[in-house]
């Protein structure tokens, strides 16, 4: 009876060949550029990425920026305008209604003098009859 | 010392002009990144940045910011927009003769390459897609943070993004097949 292969010395065999045979295999140059046109040029985004990740302007930016708020020219630096700039306050408001209420109060003094002048016109009258009515009673 | 960027903003909203330089400088280098990433060109990037914190100036002193949101977010969204509105500017108006950026002493040569090469490669892209693959290809944003920075919804993001990818690969392929 002929000896048959160890079935797994066999696969052993095989596997070395497969391997030995499939040593020098390598990917294409363009594999690169393939996988790089699949994911939609994220590779080179990336490397874009990197290379301006240190961006910054240099301190006259700040200064342009203020310049530009205080309604100077850029490349200046100048406080903003406090009235454009500030939200509006209270005394915008008096300063605003301020002439309405000055003629409101003078017509509010002159009724209040005349009603004070009626009143005590009242009461002297009342005063009057009443020192009369004294006298004719002795 | 870490220096919270909401305080700085409620003082603004008070009418405190200094406060505001101060959170200019604070955040002025990664909204400066952001702005030229994404109309990429430092001179305009420079005009829309400057037209982002007059904005968010004026929101804030008129009482236009919640509070809710981060500062940061918040400038991210404005700096965004006014980045978007340069770029729809560039398509309505041909681009004269470059102009020079006039804050950019500490840029790097290799970025300013860097920056030509991004804007060359996005030319095709319509805004708003340019937009998204900027966010979320080169800002790192999720595609959650780059819908509120875009103010649209997440859904949205995806779509413009395999847009964009689209036409990258569109223009690579017509690339190769012409030998370039």
């Amino acid at each position: 009876m002929a000896d048959r292969p160890d079935p797994v010395n066999e696969g052993d065999r095989v596997l070395a060949a497969i391997a030995e045979a499939t040593e020098g295999v390598e990917p294409d140059p363009r594999l690169a550029d393939a996988v790089e046109r699949a994911i939609g040029g994220g590779d080179r985004l990336s490397l874009l990425a990197q290379a301006t990740a240190e961006l910054e302007p240099d301190d006259g930016f700040s200064a342009a920026v203020m310049g530009r708020l205080g309604g100077s020219s850029s490349g200046t630096i100048s406080s903003p305008d406090p009235v454009s700039t500030s939200g509006p306050s209270s005394l915008d408001a008096v300063s605003r209604t301020g002439p309405a209420a000055a003629l409101v109060a003078a017509f509010a003094a002159a009724a209040a003098l005349l009603l004070s002048l009626q009143t005590q016109r009242e009461v002297d009258a009342t005063i009057v009859t009443s020192v009369l009515s004294v006298e004719v009673g002795e | 010392m870490t220096i919270d960027t909401r305080l700085l903003a409620a003082r603004v909203a008070k009418g405190d002009a200094a406060a505001f330089r101060h959170l200019v400088d604070l955040t002025r280098a990664p909204m400066y990144r952001l702005a030229a990433r994404l109309v990429g060109d430092l001179a305009e990037a420079e005009d829309a940045l400057q037209e982002a914190y007059v904005d968010a100036y004026r929101a804030l002193a008129e009482g236009r910011w919640d509070g809710r949101s981060k500062v940061e977010t918040w400038l991210y969204r404005i700096v965004t927009n006014a980045s978007l509105d340069a770029l729809r500017r560039r398509r309505e108006i041909a681009r004269d003769a470059p102009r020079e950026p006039r804050f950019d002493g500490r840029v790097t040569a290799e970025a300013r390459i860097a920056l030509r090469e991004l804007d060359t490669l996005l030319a095709d892209l319509s805004p708003p897609d340019r937009a998204a693959l900027v966010l979320v290809g080169v800002e790192g944003l999720s595609a959650k943070d780059a819908a509120v920075a875009l103010g649209c919804s997440e859904g949205a993001v995806e779509q413009r993004l395999v847009r964009a990818r689209a036409t990258l690969r569109a223009r690579t392929d017509a690339k190769e097949a012409s030998g370039g």
